[in-house]
């Protein structure tokens, strides 16, 4: 599984997931996200788009960012989640709780005024 | 990757057109990624919808995850995965041996208001029940068994195999050339013996060939605790559990030690084989049905079935395997036991190394100084020091970290060697230097203080030549003071908090005479609070008294303080660390 960050604006980073995000993926990946969200700005968006798979340790991965840089005074959304993972996070009523967007513009689009 | 369409079926699809497909793994972390690529691959293979294959690979994924972290802990253990897929349905079956769970009936996660609220785990089978079908639990045996179900839920295969052969073997002989005319068991015993092909012994015997001997073998009730078998008995049957499970006994009907049998398993077919009187006694668990199979039959004919005495040698190979398991288990955990307990012992002789050796100030005649401590378990966060100052300073210091063992033993050697550090910037000003070395020494364990560990500590510095004593009292027990024509008392005033917790605070310093022919002991909990065996402690008094009544040098102060507590508990465990230091000054040499 891939990782990498972009920084699309001041205090405001896309981070892109490729890969399945199931735990072998949540395994590889999971030290490289938590560095990159604590220690970046403080909004993130998340490019799901090249996320083929998500299981429940991802839904943590994901949450425990979201919560972390919540507490931060930041914000972490979704972005781009292909049907199955956008099925799987709705399902477990993530999209309740973390914004998701249909694709990374709408998303950097939210940030824009806040 | 696209399904055949419906409207182009050509026939009524046949419900025994189901495809087994069969993977066993080995429990561990890489075993939810290859069940995931099982799967997968199969899906694919059967041109399942992509919606399935993700349900399928979502399930097995979470699910094996699962048997992974809850059924086995991350110890050995078997995963069986069984994926049957038929036209319009696929049912996936997962089989572990661990303790009964059934995740499925876990309640379904209430919906959480806010990113705080929510948790952040245990998605997991909330996923599988929202994308599969329908999911089901079973325990059978010592077996968890999972089935999740898209589309509808298969036949077993073996049930298929029962429906598609007819019994026609009637009139049929029994063993004791009973003749049965007809098939007239009921309903129940037909299902009963429908199972038997799903038993160990029996696995995948053609059912036609089996229906005709077990047939004429009687089913058998049992109640709970009933014995089957006695020891020394001859046994001239083989029994399968049908129903509920045995237990074997070795060392008499009702011991504690036993072996189950679980149902589908059999027993008895050890001594029907070797002809020798039973060695074990056989009782009912629970309330059980066997199926009784007499000697001739078994040996006769049912072992000339190849797949019989290939399953046999497969039921006792397991056996043996989990015997043979049971007994490395245990050696490993002897030999990790053992490999922790002589890193635990290297421990603590490096913490007895630590602290200064007795007796203390050995080159200051002017000085009678002694220190003791015994940990309550191998390594302990009490300690005591002993420095040098200058020509007339010595100080002396105790301590005691909240809590026990190896965690404590760590903060212990963290604070000395901090105390140690700090102790070198020597000051004139006595009373100064102590409130900052403590603050000081506060502020740096706060630092370092991830698991929320604190300290008491009492610091004195000894100025020979002023026959004065300066000291400051971090939570730490008042030191006993014993001054040449006065009454043995506590150093009470000041208090001050414990080190480690709270940044930033000031210490506050007192200030006592110490001329010659004065004592003062140190002392933590563990000696004022040590327990008898009616759970009363030492306490203040007795000690208070013990160091009135001294004769001799600081180290015989210790010997008696220590016999004392000794001789209080009379061999009742030592709950905390026990640690003593005693300072004399002896006057002028």
């Amino acid at each position: 599984m891939k990782v990498e960050s972009t920084s699309l604006a001041e205090h405001l980073i896309k981070i892109s997931l490729d890969g399945r995000l199931d735990i072998d993926g949540a395994r590889s990946v999971e030290d490289r996200f938590a560095f990159l969200t604590t220690t970046s700005a403080a909004n993130v968006i998340v490019d799901l788009s090249a996320v083929s798979f998500l299981a429940s340790i991802g839904i943590r991965m994901l949450m425990t960012s979201a919560r972390g840089q919540h507490g931060r005074g930041g914000k972490l959304v979704l972005a781009a989640a292909q049907p199955l993972v956008k099925k799987v996070l709705v399902t477990a009523g993530i999209d309740q709780l973390i914004p998701m967007f249909d694709d990374v513009d709408s998303a950097r689009a939210s940030f824009v005024g806040a | 990757m696209t399904s055949i369409p419906r409207g182009h079926r050509l026939s009524e699809p046949d419900p025994a057109a189901v495809q087994r497909h069969h993977l066993v793994l080995e429990s561990g972390k890489a075993a939810p990624g290859e069940a995931s690529v099982w799967v997968r691959t199969l899906a694919q293979e059967h041109c399942l919808s992509s919606d399935w294959t993700d349900g399928l690979d979502l399930c097995a994924v979470e699910l094996v995850a699962n048997i992974v972290d809850y059924a086995y802990h991350g110890a050995n253990g078997e995963i069986r995965l069984e994926l049957d897929i038929a036209d319009g349905a696929v049912n996936l079956l997962l089989e572990d041996t661990g303790p009964a769970f059934d995740p499925i009936s876990r309640a379904v996660p209430s919906a959480p208001v806010s990113l705080d609220d929510a948790r952040i785990g245990g998605y997991g089978i909330h996923l599988v029940r929202e994308f599969a079908d329908d999911c089901r639990y079973e325990r059978d045996g010592e077996t968890n068994r999972i089935c999740v179900i898209f589309g509808r839920a298969l036949p077993r295969s073996r049930d298929i195999d029962r429906r598609q052969h007819a019994v026609d073997g009637f009139p049929l002989v029994r063993a004791g050339n009973v003749v049965v005319e007809t098939d007239q068991r009921s309903g129940i015993d037909r299902r009963a013996l429908g199972f038997i092909s799903r038993t160990d012994l029996f696995r995948d015997v053609p059912y036609d060939q089996l229906e005709l001997i077990v047939a004429g073998c009687r089913v058998v009730g049992y109640a709970p605790g009933e014995l089957v078998l006695a020891a020394g008995q001859q046994s001239n049957q083989v029994w399968v559990v049908i129903e509920g499970g045995l237990r074997v006994h070795f060392d008499g009907p009702d011991s504690e030690d036993f072996l189950e049998i679980a149902c589908g398993e059999c027993a008895g077919e050890i001594s029907v084989a070797d002809g020798k009187l039973s060695s074990a006694w056989v009782v009912a668990a629970t309330h059980s049905r066997l199926l009784e199979i007499d000697a001739g039959t078994f040996l006769e004919r049912l072992l000339t079935i190849p797949r019989v005495g290939r399953n046999l040698i497969a039921i006792l190979a397991e056996r043996m395997r989990r015997s043979n398991r049971r007994i490395s288990e245990r050696v490993q955990m002897e030999m990790e036991l053992k490999a922790l307990q002589r890193e635990l012992d290297f421990a603590r002789r490096i913490q007895s190394s630590m602290l200064p050796a007795n007796p203390l100030f050995a080159e200051e005649p002017r000085l009678d100084c002694f220190g003791f401590m015994r940990a309550a378990r191998q390594v302990g966060g009490d300690f005591y020091d002993a420095l040098r100052l200058g020509p007339d300073r010595y100080l002396v210091a105790i301590g005691d970290v909240c809590n026990k063992g190896m965690p404590a033993a760590l903060f212990m050697a963290q604070t000395l060697a901090l105390l140690r550090s700090l102790s070198l910037r020597g000051r004139d000003d006595a009373s100064a230097y102590m409130a900052e070395l403590t603050a000081e020494g506060n502020d740096q364990l706060c630092r370092m203080n991830s698991e929320q560990l604190f300290v008491s500590l009492f610091i004195a510095v000894v100025d020979l030549e002023a026959g004065e004593l300066r000291y400051v009292n971090a939570g730490h027990n008042p030191p006993i003071l014993a001054l040449p024509g006065a009454a043995t008392s506590f150093v009470e005033v000041p208090r001050n908090p414990v080190a480690g917790m709270v940044p930033g605070l000031v210490y506050r310093s007192g200030q006592v005479a110490f001329p010659p022919d004065s004592l003062m002991l140190l002392y933590t909990d563990g000696v004022t609070e040590a327990e008898s065996r009616d759970g009363s402690q030492f306490g203040e008094e007795a000690l208070v008294a013990l160091v009135g009544n001294r004769a001799g040098s600081a180290a015989d102060l210790i010997a008696d303080v220590v016999q004392g507590v000794d001789r209080f508990a009379a061999g009742y465990h030592q709950a905390d660390d026990i640690t003593l230091l005693a300072i004399g000054h002896r006057g002028v040499a």
